[in-house]
């Protein structure tokens, strides 16, 4: 049962992000697990899940299972059969947790999305299984009702991830019984004193110690970090600092997004040293 | 002071786990190879029932159910346990049992079956009633009651063998695999895996969420209502002892033949999926608890019915080993009773 300080890991990529990069997977992941880590989220936002092809996310989930440390693969996608599909797959992979992201683009009304979110809750069972809630991404929140009617629906709801801002915005999702796992690193103390599960953090793909502080002693500030690495595309700059950092991930990134420029990497470096 | 690792972290070991930290034990490590709640818990029909045949086994589940019902919605559903006698015999057996579980204070009673929206009657002499019975989801539960030892200061540990842990104190509580463990220990626990399948329904858009868990004495089928679906069950005609979890298709047709008799809102309905999982099956089908060797304590076998048994012996069995005086008598779940004659097999295994 995942808790704790989780990163919502990075894809390692190559070839101008067009393929996996599968030889720096174990690296990487050892690289999270010595900062002790309780776990990683793979395919979510940081990940550039939604991004690969549905053969690509199946290969990523097996190589990030293949790591030390127990992963939550994100199996949302554009419809109902790929999410369950995907979800299927993760599961019979051994993941610890399946979680899933509102579709993004049509805004589904509540029969639809408990429909698409039961699904995939099915198509995992028993691996637990947690709801994606991120309105800024999907375009729509998850309510709350729909919540309460996929628990009866789905045995294996285990929890959230909930990456909404401000606190106000979290706090409804803190429901007894369920796991919640808080995305903005702003709010996960608060997330904490509330009972949160711990942090599902982007900011620890690249600095897991960091936050691993945070949620195991309730120390250090992370805010600047994170602020420092929002200032450009946060995808191209986790993995450049990554590669900065020793760890054996390229700057490549799947396309649309972009690869850092030489201006901003020298901002970065700079950065990097301020540090 | 001890420290205590509990083996298995499924519904009875998180039980365990939770009420000695409860109860006061500083020191206590939650153990399991896999991951919580991912064994036969996950597998789990969920019925929770004090129709037992044991004066014991009904002790055991009245403690159980008041846990279940201070969990309460949406966790547990009180919804009831109705059971269905279509001959003389079967009938009487009912009447038999209610006759004890009343003496113990259950509040089982005579229904009249067609007092159930859509269920078929016209072959039923008679049926018993338990409203205080209810059904829950086994994982949800223990996850719940892990959530809760960790707040008590229960270390959790996943995707980890206990016998590799230092312990003061050992609770054996994994399901079908308990043996291999006790063995480990040196002692010989007569638990053996029996294979069991549930079946699922497809969406059934009528079902009334009241709906009690339904089953018919003589067959022992029975099925329940989960959100928008039935599940079903039913001994198998030979039984399959074996760790194999395999699902047997062939008969599909069967129970969907006697959903369909039983339940008019089940007319269109078609089996979707079915799953397999093990029952950890002792020779009078009573769970194993208590002491077993110094320092290693059993809380298995419980063939079938651990689930809705957990709240009570978790509770019993940690006070048992934290030296506090039981609120339950575990007595009768010794070890030693196989090594005598006497015995008090429950009959009524579903």
């Amino acid at each position: 049962m995942l808790r704790g300080a989780l990163a919502a890991a990075v894809t390692p990529l190559r070839e101008d992000g067009a393929a996996l990069d599968e030889e720096a997977f174990g690296p990487y992941l050892e690289f999270l697990a010595t900062a002790g880590l309780d776990g990683i989220l793979a395919l979510g936002t940081t990940g550039e899940g939604i991004l690969l092809s549905a053969a690509e996310r199946r290969r990523a989930a097996e190589l990030f299972l293949a790591g030390p440390l127990p992963a939550i693969a994100h199996c949302g996608a554009q419809t109902t059969a790929e999410t369950a599909a995907l979800a299927e797959h993760a599961a019979g992979a051994g993941a610890a947790g399946v979680a899933v992201i509102s579709p993004p683009y049509y805004a589904l009304d509540d029969e639809s999305l408990l429909a698409h979110l039961a699904t995939a809750a099915r198509a995992c069972t028993p691996t637990p299984f947690y709801v994606y809630e991120f309105q800024a991404r999907s375009g729509y929140a998850v309510p709350l009702p729909v919540l309460e009617r996929l628990r009866g629906l789905a045995p294996n709801l285990a929890g959230l991830k909930v990456s909404d801002k401000p606190f106000e915005a979290v706090e409804p999702y803190l429901l007894e019984g369920l796991d919640v796992f808080v995305g903005a690193e702003d709010l996960v103390l608060a997330g904490l004193e509330r009972g949160s599960a711990g942090a599902v953090s982007g900011l620890a793909s690249v600095f897991p110690e960091r936050v691993v502080a945070l949620v195991r002693d309730r120390a250090g500030h992370v805010s600047e970090l994170r602020r420092a690495l929002d200032r450009y595309p946060f995808q191209a700059a986790a993995k450049f600092v990554l590669g900065r950092r020793g760890v054996p991930v390229r700057e490549d990134v799947r396309l649309p997004l972009r690869r850092l420029n030489d201006e901003e990497k020298r901002e970065l470096d700079a950065w990097l040293e301020s540090l | 002071m001890a420290r205590i690792v509990v083996a298995g972290a499924g519904a009875i070991g998180a039980s365990v786990a939770y009420h000695l930290a409860s109860l006061g034990a500083r020191e206590v490590v939650l153990a399991d190879r896999g991951r919580v709640a991912g064994g036969a818990t996950s597998k789990a029909m969920g019925g929770v029932r004090q129709q037992f045949s044991t004066a014991a086994e009904v002790r055991l589940a009245q403690a159980s159910i008041r846990f279940f019902e201070e969990l309460g919605e949406p966790l547990f559903h009180q919804v009831g346990y109705l059971f269905l006698a279509t001959t003389e015999a079967g009938l009487a057996e009912l009447e038999e049992r209610r006759a004890l579980q009343a003496d113990l204070g259950v509040a089982v009673e005579r229904l009249d079956a067609g007092s159930v929206d859509g269920l078929r009657t016209d072959d039923v002499l008679g049926a018993v009633f338990c409203a205080t019975d209810g059904v829950a989801d086994p994982p949800a539960v223990t996850r719940e009651l892990v959530r809760r030892a960790l707040k008590l200061g229960v270390e959790v540990r996943e995707g980890t063998a206990a016998e590799a842990l230092e312990a003061d104190v050992l609770v054996i509580a994994c399901g079908p695999w308990s043996a291999e463990l006790g063995a480990k220990r040196g002692v010989d626990l007569p638990v053996r895996p029996l294979c069991r399948q549930l079946l699922e329904t497809s969406v059934l858009p009528q079902l009334p969420e009241s709906l009690p868990m339904v089953l018919e004495a003589e067959s022992g089928f029975h099925f329940r209502s989960r959100g928008d679906r039935l599940l079903l069950a039913m001994v198998d005609p030979e039984p399959r002892w074996s760790f194999e979890e395999e699902v047997d298709e062939t008969l599909f047709d069967d129970r969907l033949e006697r959903l369909r008799h039983r339940y008019a809102p089940a007319a269109e309905a078609a089996i979707e999926r079915g799953w397999a999982g093990l029952y950890d099956m002792t020779p009078d089908a009573h769970p194993i608890l208590g002491e077993i060797a110094n320092g290693v304590y059993a809380a298995c076998g419980f063939s079938g019915h651990g689930f809705m048994q957990s709240p009570a012996v978790g509770r019993a069995l940690a006070e048992e080993i934290l030296g506090l005086s039981p609120s339950l008598d575990l007595g009768p779940y010794r070890l030693q009773r196989f090594a005598s004659e006497a015995g008090f097999a429950e009959t009524l295994i579903l």
